[in-house]
């Protein structure tokens, strides 16, 4: 009976001590994602795809590559999730395998987890279905694929004008890296919108004005729903637990083949040797796994000017300052965040004042300013979104009171004649008090 | 740009081999691969090339090889198409062959291709698509305005190819787009791809239509009816561009035309309608806001204050020079021992209250001048009564008496 009631008690304690070592994938401290599952169709995404998946294991990630339909996946068990990020590069699986659906897929973002989607000209309900929780709708038209006839690509594949060599990029460093791309993007595959009353989507690739989303050699019969620059080719949405999805119309942006494929665009002169799909998929999945623009802030601090200590409660028209550091993750370590724009509001209901922060360069941000002239429970609130940058969103609640009443103005000149006349029946009143008790 | 203007003009044959890579398949049997050398093979005025290298499935290339095109398909139709007699590559060196395709040979589309190469036993073929292609001319193109009822035409106006007409309406009016498009030969052509954008300048703004063959002979025509479209473009006046997008697979020179530069006068719409041009964006940082302060309110110069000082101290003044008028005197003084000392304590504390109402005034604040005031009124209350009923004592000696 004892041995018996002891074995789980061992497993327990083995269990508990084990616990660090499985939570030790996400630390809020390197916000990078560390463990990533590939859901591949064929394994042969393994060898086509290899430059890409390498790029991916150089930086440091724990791939697991698994087949959709694998009966045995899981995302989580007993409420811990195996991975830091989700990559579906399997279009055309009708069912995910194992435990997962759209709901766990969800479930998975929702709890922070990063995605990268891609699909494909042939991309099952299933996947679809995946994008559209996310905000991007894939266009539902049957065999649809977006064709550009203007701005198709000239590569060693021939020059089907699916093949499009797109070059509308976001104008973001933050999303596509500071050196930016030159090269036009080979992109072959469906097109997508966003859903426009979506805030958290970002278009980073779209389709040129003349592109629009149709069946390779069919006539259009009816307008297409898809029509010109409003077509998003690749978009990333942000979330506001800061989760980052990745969504491409086209798995085949990400092989090797077009990684290194030469591009021309119809009508222009410029050949490029090498297509800029390669620095677009790694910069964009570094953006992605939180390698760059995840921001963090900390030693929040405030305080009469004078003073040194942070008070609990402000009088209305007191001098504040306020400093708190930015650093931003740049896949190895906290560096220094430099923005110019970063606001401080002072904030009752609305803000009464609304101030941009002055910085040092070394991260370190401050402000001086005077409380208001109104009292109530006010807040100090940063509230930075910027475009790529994971939202800051700091509120720290604050009292002010009035005056006191020995704190208001005491000689004021035009009261003197009413100070005046008090003393001067103050005075009358002594001297009357003696001169009526003792005149004899 | 060598594209015909009105009257069709003759437009440099150009017809183009572009392979198209539906299949693009290169299997090296045996170890030869075959690549087709360059896509576009320009035709010239009669004559194109079709151009492959041969290499071995290690990247060598192979000197000499029979090469042959072993069958060529339409797409459309799935017919076997000829292209004459000879058949077979002529080789070039350094592994390039070339066949010369007549143009009379085949006409606008797509056909499959199957090459054969040969070499010392060893075997290759590449499957592949091919799209013959032209330069496509637009002719006849016309931009109409009518009047509301559609009979007269208010103005009628050409556009050459290429270039941009500018035209006022207001909503009332109607304007039409008129175009046609040919092949080399002449023959109405139909792309796969024609759409016509009005496009807000300010806003960016896009209404994209489908435009359709208006007849037997292909000539396309629309009409933009703006009574009918206010709504759908938002009440928005302004610059709108009106573009053209013809584009097919056969087509070499498919493009996007800003064909009229449109100065549309719309009625204004109800209240709110036209709002919301240019959403702000989210991500950019927000207005500074400074608080205003409530200013304080205007008070009189001090020397006013001061004037009146003087005035409210006079009463004091006359109230002394009043005393000495009646000859005040202090006889009924207590003359010594306990009553002059409670005499002194109780005027005294009395002026120390009233100098306390003086330093409330200065410095102090409430709690501490009510904390001194309880003690100094104490203090006051038991000499005070002591000398009061000492006088009140006499006084009434002085009436028995």
């Amino acid at each position: 009976m004892a041995s018996s009631s002891g074995k789980p008690l061992a497993l327990l304690a083995a269990v508990l001590l084990l616990l660090p070592f499985l939570c030790a994938g996400f630390n809020p401290d390197s916000p990078t994602d560390r463990r990533v599952l590939v859901l591949v169709d064929d394994l042969a995404i393994k060898s086509s795809h290899s430059t890409y998946l390498q790029s991916l294991t150089d930086r440091g990630f724990e791939l697991d590559i698994k087949l959709a339909d694998d009966p045995n996946l899981a995302l989580q068990s007993y409420g811990s999730y195996h991975y830091d990020a989700l990559v579906l590069f399997a279009p055309k699986v009708e069912s995910l395998g194992g435990s997962l659906d759209t709901a766990a897929v969800m479930d998975f973002v929702d709890s922070g987890h990063d995605l990268i989607l891609a699909a494909d000209a042939t991309t099952s309900e299933a996947i679809r279905e995946i994008a559209t929780e996310c905000g991007a709708d894939f266009d539902e038209f049957h065999k649809a694929v977006v064709i550009d006839h203007v701005k198709y690509a000239i590569t060693k594949f021939g020059s089907d004008h699916s093949l499009i060599a797109a070059d509308n990029l976001i104008d973001s460093s933050v999303i596509l890296g500071s050196e930016g791309i030159k090269e036009p993007i080979l992109y072959r595959g469906l097109g997508h919108t966003l859903n426009p009353t979506s805030e958290l989507g970002i278009k980073v690739l779209s389709a040129s004005p003349t592109a629009f989303s149709g069946k390779v050699d069919a006539e259009i019969t009816d307008l297409p729903n898809l029509i010109g620059s409003s077509i998003s080719l690749v978009s990333v949405v942000q979330a506001r637990n800061n989760a980052r999805i990745m969504i491409s119309g086209s798995l085949e942006l990400f092989s090797n083949k077009f990684f290194e494929s030469s591009v021309q665009q119809f009508g222009s002169e410029n050949k490029y040797e090498k297509s800029g799909n390669q620095q677009f998929a790694v910069e964009l999945t570094k953006w992605t796994f939180h390698e760059r623009g995840h921001l963090k802030a900390s030693n929040v601090h405030h305080h009469k000017i004078g003073e040194t200590d942070e008070p609990s409660m402000y009088r209305i028209t007191d001098n504040a300052r306020y400093s708190l550091e930015i650093n931003e993750w740049n896949g190895k370590e906290w560096q220094p965040y430099q923005a110019d724009d970063v606001q401080l509001q002072f904030y009752m209901m609305s803000p009464y004042v609304l101030k941009t922060l002055s910085h040092d360069g070394k991260g370190l941000y401050f402000t001086e300013f005077q409380v208001p002239d109104v009292y109530g429970v006010f807040q100090f609130k940063v509230e930075h979104n910027r475009l790529g940058y994971t939202a800051l969103n700091l509120a720290k609640q604050i009292p002010v009171r009035p005056f006191r009443h020995d704190e208001y103005e005491r000689f004021i000149p035009a009261a003197f004649p009413y100070y005046g006349a008090s003393f001067s029946t103050m005075i009358a009143f002594f001297v009357f008090g003696i001169v009526f008790l003792y005149h004899k | 740009m060598a594209m015909g203007g009105a009257g069709g003009v003759a437009v440099g044959v150009m017809l183009v081999l572009v392979t198209f890579s539906l299949g693009f398949v290169r299997a090296g049997e045996g170890g030869l691969v075959i690549e087709l050398e360059s896509q576009t093979l320009s035709l010239g005025s009669d004559a194109a090339k079709l151009e492959v290298v041969v290499k071995s499935a290690e990247g060598e290339v192979v000197p000499s090889a029979t090469v042959s095109l072993i069958s060529v398909h339409s797409v459309a139709s799935g017919a076997p198409v000829s292209l004459g007699g000879n058949a077979g590559f002529v080789a070039l060196g350094d592994g390039r062959f070339e066949l010369g395709v007549q143009s009379g040979e085949l006409s606008l589309g797509k056909y499959k291709l199957r090459v054969d190469a040969a070499s010392d036993g060893r075997k290759g073929f590449l499957a592949t698509v091919v799209c013959v292609a032209a330069k496509m001319a637009v002719s006849n193109a016309n931009v109409v305005l009518f009047d509301s009822d559609g009979a007269v035409a208010d103005s009628h106006q050409e556009v050459k190819f290429g270039e941009t007409v500018t035209v006022s309406a207001t909503h009332l009016q109607k304007l039409k787009v008129e175009f046609q498009l040919s092949t080399p030969s002449g023959v109405p052509f139909k792309p796969q791809q024609v759409i016509l954008t009005l496009r807000h300048v300010e806003s960016g703004a896009k209404q994209p239509y489908l435009v359709s063959p208006a007849s037997e002979d292909l000539g396309y025509e629309h009409s933009l009816e703006f009574s009918k479209m206010v709504e759908k473009l938002n009440h928005r006046s302004g610059t709108y561009s009106v573009d053209l997008i013809v584009g097919d697979d056969v087509m070499e020179n498919s493009f996007l035309w800003s064909l009229v530069s449109l100065e549309l006068d719309l009625p204004e719409g109800p209240e709110g309608s036209t709002a919301s041009v240019a959403p702000v964006s989210k991500f950019a940082p927000k207005l500074e806001i400074a608080h205003i302060f409530r200013q304080p309110e205007k008070r009189p110069p001090t020397y006013l204050s001061m004037a009146f000082l003087i005035l409210t101290l006079l009463p004091l003044v006359g109230f002394f020079v009043g005393l000495q008028q009646l000859g005040v005197n202090l006889k009924n003084l207590p003359s010594g021992g306990l009553p002059l000392a409670a005499c002194g304590g109780f005027h005294g504390g009395i002026a120390m209250i009233l100098g306390l109402y003086f330093m409330f005034w200065l410095k102090l604040n409430l709690f501490t001048t009510l904390q001194i005031l309880g003690f100094l009124g104490l203090f006051t209350l038991v000499p005070g009564f002591h000398i009061l009923s000492y006088l009140a004592d006499n006084s009434a000696k002085l009436k028995s008496a």
